[in-house]
């Protein structure tokens, strides 16, 4: 293993993933932001709720964190696309290294990457907002791994699915929304219409966010957190699924526009 | 019978002896005997031993991922084996011990083979009887290391009955003190048959033959090139004994070579189709590329160059055919092959957000290389490419040659047994094109094969390479470029005219083309030719405008061969030719028309001429 292919491309792919300040934009300083901005709004709403020490933070920080961690969709599938724009995907198949090796060295750093950002974003997003928790906020990390690892098989099913840049950017932007609005990214499922009620299990976001509400809101523990850490681990054995149907590593991938 | 021993040299298992009384099964996980230990490259049942009916030991691989090696050759088929014999399995190797030798050790005696007959050659417990003055016959030595770099360059040192290397050795061992050698670092060692063993001597720093750092003592053979420290050595004087020659056994049998011969084929394609839908562009290409050997694959744009090259790098299946790299099938052991192998595709494969020192860093690592080596692979190419002033710059902000430079630099760092590489100096200036291929030919002198395609003639003869034409879909000629001429080349001469050129019959043998305004009369005696025919011209040698005898060359090789598509066709609409890009510093020749059309045109070697051989209807 040591001499191997893989450990050499995690390295590679998490210079290229991180080589530019892009991503601490996006995936810290906006979302952030956003919690400040929108605080104020969700404690009248959780007050309302009867949470009546609730200062908001509860729901922004792990709505906002569900709803921009799937922005990594796009970033990371770009990357993929990057890397045929540049030849050197092409290269990398006549190399040493197997398909499974190409993948492989692409998939670890970014759960990684991703799996860090949800811990140090809700780390700051707790100590800028005060965020007083009810129960025990380390056992929501089995929620983050769950969610990384659904958001990294989300991007490469979407990408195997596409072949065009475009394709990627408007389906994984159009998603992005999607989960957010109907997972209780945005506003607490408990506000939406009876019917996105009624669909909102169907997103991952909804999973995540219901584990985080269960234990900062209703101070339950571990015990509470395992379901929805367990459906999550579904759907990214879903969409893991589904990457092994779609994606080919010798299918060409087209920068367009 | 007989009773051989497996020495393991190598590996988890280093130290145990496995005898070969009954057939046995070595892997991680094989029965007693044969288990290996915890070698992950190993498979769980990777090969099996046994001995024949006449007492020679066999050997073959049980469908292993990684492979079973003889003296660095795959085993393909069940495979006879000498005492000596070297076999790599995982990170294992064994040596082969013949019952005669085992008091010698490490000794590697090639021609201590049993009888035929299956005789009784001595009992395992008997220390070699073999007399160290029976020198094998053809040994013509006195053998020498010659010091290429370091601080004894420039430096012989006769080998003799042997030398240590290492700081503390005596005389020339210490290599004008190397501060990079260990105390004691490495040493050669003269066998009771005359020939000659490297060993490192469990130095710091490793000891390395022809660029691979040895893990056990290694056979050395003339042209090897030894690193130890900072000194580079070059083994000459060596000759192949007639015990390595005679090394063919029984009929039907595969012959073992103790050395890799320059002559062993490393890429062998036969009968390579592709089709694209039901649109043939390979429709059979044999090629056969030796280990030294550089063949340049000639042929007009989408004549398929770039089809079979991705074949061979395995991008792309064959619709038939069969491509092997050292014997490995690259459909079927894609990994293996692949290990084998470096390409620089035609387009560029490079990372632009990385400097030129990770990139090259980069691919050295999914190669295998790591710490040293690799630091020293990546110095050597930055230093033969000229990149090592740009080492830290981006990829995304080198020039167009330099771009080319770092593409093809990343295909070489390991050395591989088989180099592809792809129009390497397309758009790229004379200093890239020139240490291009003299890297090329320096990584062929070193033993690689080398298949460099490209549609500039002048390329193929600076390499000095052998030719492969490619043309519709398969290799019309090979050959090296001499043979090529001789085989379908003879001088002409060609008259040019202002103007159509004349009809008139010329009253002359030899083959006449006209062009345009040109007429080209190929013929044996172009001084003679050229004297009668001007003599017949009459009125039209107003309009004569030049008389030139052209002596065969490559590219009237090249014209010849394809000339049943590139024959006369003269009116082609005028292209302006002041406007088209010149080819940088080629000498004169046929090129594929600049002007985009589907014809070849003529370069002077200043600039382009109106000259056109185009496809004829
Ligand atoms: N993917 C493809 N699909 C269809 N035709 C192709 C494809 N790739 C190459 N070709 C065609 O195959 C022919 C050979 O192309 P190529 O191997 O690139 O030639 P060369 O490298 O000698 O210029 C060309 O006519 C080209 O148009
Ligand atoms: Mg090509």
């Amino acid at each position: 293993m040591a001499a191997g292919p893989v450990a050499p491309i995690a390295r590679q792919n998490a210079r290229l993933l991180l080589g530019n300040p892009g991503p601490l934009v996006l995936f810290f300083f906006t979302p952030l932001l956003t919690m400040a901005v929108m605080r104020p709004t969700f404690q009248r709403v959780l007050v309302g709720q009867g949470f009546t020490n609730a200062n908001g933070a509860e729901q922004v920080i792990p709505g906002f964190i569900t709803f921009f961690v799937f922005f990594w969709v796009v970033f990371i599938g770009r990357n993929f696309f990057a890397e045929h724009g540049w030849g050197t995907w092409q290269r990398l198949q006549t190399s040493f290294a197997s398909p499974a090796d190409i993948v492989i060295g692409k998939i670890f750093p970014a759960f990684c990457i991703v799996l860090l950002q949800v811990t140090l974003l809700f780390a700051i997003g707790a100590v800028l907002f005060d965020l007083d928790s009810a129960g025990p906020v380390a056992s929501l990390l089995i929620v983050g791994v769950a969610l990384a690892a659904c958001v990294v098989a989300f991007t490469i099913a979407l990408v195997g699915l596409v072949r065009l840049s475009v394709q990627l950017d408007a389906l994984g932007n159009l998603l992005v929304m999607v989960f957010a609005a109907l997972g209780g990214a945005l506003v607490p499922v408990a506000l939406l219409p009876a019917w996105g009620r009624a669909i909102s299990p169907a997103v991952p976001s909804y999973w995540a966010n219901k584990a985080a509400r269960s234990v900062i809101l209703e101070g339950q523990g571990l015990s509470a957190v395992w379901g929805p850490a367990g459906v999550l681990a579904l759907f990214a054995l879903a969409f893991a699924f589904l990457a092994m149907m779609t994606f080919r590593v010798s299918q060409a991938k087209v920068t367009a526009g | 019978m007989s009773e051989w021993l497996l020495r393991v040299l190598d590996g988890p298992a280093a130290g145990n002896v496995i005898s070969l009384e009954h057939e046995v099964r070595v892997g991680r996980a094989a029965s007693s005997d044969g288990r290996l230990g915890e070698d992950p490259e190993l498979s769980r049942e990777h090969a099996r031993f046994s001995c024949d009916a006449d007492g020679f030991a066999v050997l073959e691989d049980l469908g292993s991922t990684n492979g079973t090696f003889v003296n660095g050759e795959l085993v393909e088929s069940a495979q006879i084996l000498h005492a000596g014999d070297r076999i790599n399995l995982g990170n294992t190797t064994l040596q082969l011990d013949a019952p005669a030798t085992q008091g010698a050790d490490r000794t590697v005696l090639r021609d201590s083979l049993p009888a035929a007959g299956g005789e009784e050659t001595g009992r395992p417990d008997r220390p070699a009887a073999r007399p160290p003055q029976d020198e094998p016959s053809g040994r013509t030595g006195p053998e020498s290391l010659s010091v290429l770099r370091g601080p004894a360059h420039g430096a012989t040192i006769a080998v003799e009955g042997g030398i240590e290397f290492g700081r503390e050795a005596a005389g020339s061992g210490a290599l004008t003190g190397d501060p990079e050698l260990s105390r004691r670092h490495a040493r050669i060692t003269r066998t009771a048959d005359g020939a000659l063993l490297l060993e490192d001597l469990g130095s710091t720093n490793g000891t390395y033959l022809n660029g691979w750092r040895i893990p056990s003592p290694q056979a050395l053979a003339d042209g090897d090139q030894i690193e130890v420290g900072q000194t580079l050595l070059e083994l000459s004087g060596v000759a192949r004994s007639a015990a390595r020659e005679a090394s063919i056994v029984g009929s039907g049998q595969k012959r073992v070579s103790a050395q890799p011969s320059s002559e062993k084929t490393v890429l062998r394609a036969e009968g390579v189709t592709k089709q694209y839908g039901d649109r043939p562009v390979l429709t059979g290409v044999d090629l056969e590329i030796r280990a030294g050997e550089i063949v340049g694959l000639l042929g007009p744009n989408g004549a398929g160059k770039t089809t079979f090259a991705s074949i061979v790098a395995g991008l792309l299946p064959a619709t038939s055919g069969r491509v092997t790299i050292n014997e490995i099938d690259v459909r079927q052991r894609p990994r293996l092959a692949r290990r084998q192998l470096g390409i620089a595709p035609q387009d560029l494969g490079i990372y632009p957000t990385q400097t030129v020192r990770r990139n090259l860093q980069f691919f050295g690592e999914i190669s295998g290389l790591r710490g040293r080596l690799l630091r020293s692979r990546v110095d050597e190419i930055g230093e033969a490419l000229s990149l090592t002033p740009l080492f830290e710059r981006k990829a995304a902000i080198l020039s167009g040659g330099q771009k080319r430079r770092l593409h093809a630099g990343m295909a070489m760092l390991h050395h591989p047994a088989m180099l592809i590489l792809d129009e390497p100096t397309v758009g790229a200036d004379i200093r890239t094109r020139q240490e291009i291929l003299d890297t090329v030919r320096r990584l062929a002198d070193e033993g690689r094969a080398v298949c460099y395609s490209t549609h500039y003639l002048p390329e193929i003869e600076a390499l000095g390479a052998a030719v492969a034409i490619l043309d519709a879909g398969r290799i019309v000629a090979s050959g090296s470029i001499a043979e090529l001429i001789a085989r379908h080349s003879s001088p002409a001469v060609e008259l040019t005219f202002a103007g159509e050129a004349p009809a008139t019959d010329l009253g002359v043998r030899g083959e006449i083309t006209r062009e345009g305004s040109t007429i080209r009369i190929a013929t044996d005696d172009p001084a003679a030719t050229a004297a009668a025919v001007v003599a017949r011209l009459g009125a039209h040698a107003a309009r004569l405008r030049s008389v030139e005898i052209v002596s065969p060359s490559l590219d009237s090789v090249y014209l010849t061969l394809t000339e049943r598509r590139y024959a006369s066709g003269g009116s082609l609409p005028d292209a302006d030719v002041s406007a088209l890009p010149p080819p940088m510093g080629v000498p004169a020749g046929w090129y594929p028309d600049p002007a985009g059309r589907d014809a070849l045109r003529f370069w002077d070697g200043q600039s382009w001429t109106d000259r056109i051989a185009s496809r004829a209807a």
